[in-house]
């Protein structure tokens, strides 16, 4: 084995004598080692120099903050609210002057008719029996997105039984609203006031027109 | 950042010019061209700038630029951009002597081994390092030192005796 040694050690130094780093390279290097290191001495002061922009985004940050708060206060107002009633379809920011909404999450259940055009509600009297409703509205809207609001009243007509979180309101006032999608877009609401129960339904519209005319007849 | 009881200053010059050599064959070994051990030269002395003020002391020095040589030059040669480019003309090195394969027989044959024989063969045959140095220096245990040196003489006798080179280099 030392013999071995001994002979890649002569092959080595044999091998490598006149392999040497050329001048030029080494030349090369070193200047741009010099350059490197005088950028590396210059960067405190380009720190130093890039304080204001620092200090002014610093301001621009706060800024940002206080608009972001004051925007957050207007919501907890009820001035702006997001709905969001079926995630990525009907999602729209809707303003109201005052007051607040809260809608159900999708939830499309028995309150809806599948037949857009006609009344949703099956609704039900004092004794449990089924109550047709008046079948033309007492106000039709044509909305400028080419739907329909239509808004019923019905005597002796009562809101489904609903659990507390199912319920929707506008300021103080419960009511059930939901959306179904068949060939267009149905919204739905449902709501009783002074013994009578009101229904208000719109077809192809916007969901931020829906829910400004409910908005308006609730308020 | 230098610490408090870092007294050791690395002058550029001088660090090329006691080590430049010995960086450039090690890049050479690893690299397997002269392009790629050049730009992996540059590369590893162009990292020593910011990291000048860790280097607490010659050998340390000696140690930082073996291994980060040996880096620089493992990712010249696999980056395929590398391959692909241009190096310094000829004549604008100053008609230094570049190392050819053909030229020398035993660097070719290293060139053919695995880069983790080749480095380590070096720096035990040439450089001299000890197996604990080598140890240190290539962040390996000293028992997988050993097996490199072992496999790669191996290797290396097979093929230097396949290519009849044996002879020249010293048997």
């Amino acid at each position: 084995m030392q013999q071995e040694d001994r002979r890649l050690n002569k092959a080595f130094s044999d091998a490598y004598r006149n392999v040497k780093a050329p001048e030029a390279l080494k030349k090369g290097t070193l200047n741009q080692m010099l350059a490197k290191e005088e950028g590396l001495k210059r960067q405190p002061e380009k720190v130093q120099k890039r304080k204001l922009p620092v200090w002014y985004y610093g301001a621009m940050a706060a800024a940002v903050c206080v608009v972001v708060f004051w925007v957050s206060a207007l919501r907890s107002d009820g001035i702006t609210y997001v709905t969001m009633i079926e995630e990525g379809v009907f999602y729209e920011e809707v303003e109201l002057k005052d007051g607040w909404i809260r809608f159900l999450p999708n939830r499309v259940i028995i309150s809806i008719s599948p037949n857009a055009g006609q009344a949703g509600f099956q609704g039900e009297d004092k004794n449990g029996l089924p109550v047709e409703k008046e079948t033309e509205p007492e106000e039709l809207i044509q909305t400028k997105s080419g739907g329909q609001l239509k808004f019923f009243k019905t005597d002796g007509l009562l809101t489904p039984e609903l659990a507390e979180e199912d319920w929707s309101y506008i300021g103080e006032q419960k009511i059930y609203v939901s959306v179904l999608k068949t060939d267009g877009v149905r919204f739905h609401a449902i709501y009783e006031r002074g013994g009578s129960a009101y229904e208000v339904i719109g077809e192809n519209v916007t969901q931020k027109e829906f829910i400004d005319y409910l908005y308006k007849k609730i308020k | 950042m230098k610490s408090p009881d870092n007294n050791y200053d690395v002058v550029f010059d001088d660090a090329i010019e006691q080590y430049g050599d010995m960086i450039y064959r090690i890049c050479l070994t690893i690299a397997g061209n002269a392009e790629d051990a050049k730009d992996a030269f540059q590369e590893t002395f162009l990292r020593l700038v910011k990291n000048k003020d860790k280097i607490t002391c010659e050998e340390h020095l000696k140690a930082w630029l073996i291994r980060v040589a040996s880096n620089c030059a493992k990712s010249a040669a696999a980056s395929t951009w590398n391959r692909t480019t241009q190096g310094l003309d000829e004549e604008a090195a100053g008609g230094e002597a570049l190392y050819k394969q053909e030229e020398n027989g035993l660097l070719s044959e290293l060139q053919r081994l695995p880069k983790k024989y080749s480095v380590t063969l070096y720096l035990y045959y040439y450089e001299e390092y000890s197996v604990r140095e080598i140890a240190v220096l290539l962040q390996k245990k000293e028992n997988s030192i050993k097996t490199l040196l072992a496999r790669g003489r191996k290797l290396l006798r097979k093929s230097l005796e396949e290519g009849g080179e044996m002879d020249a280099t010293g048997r």
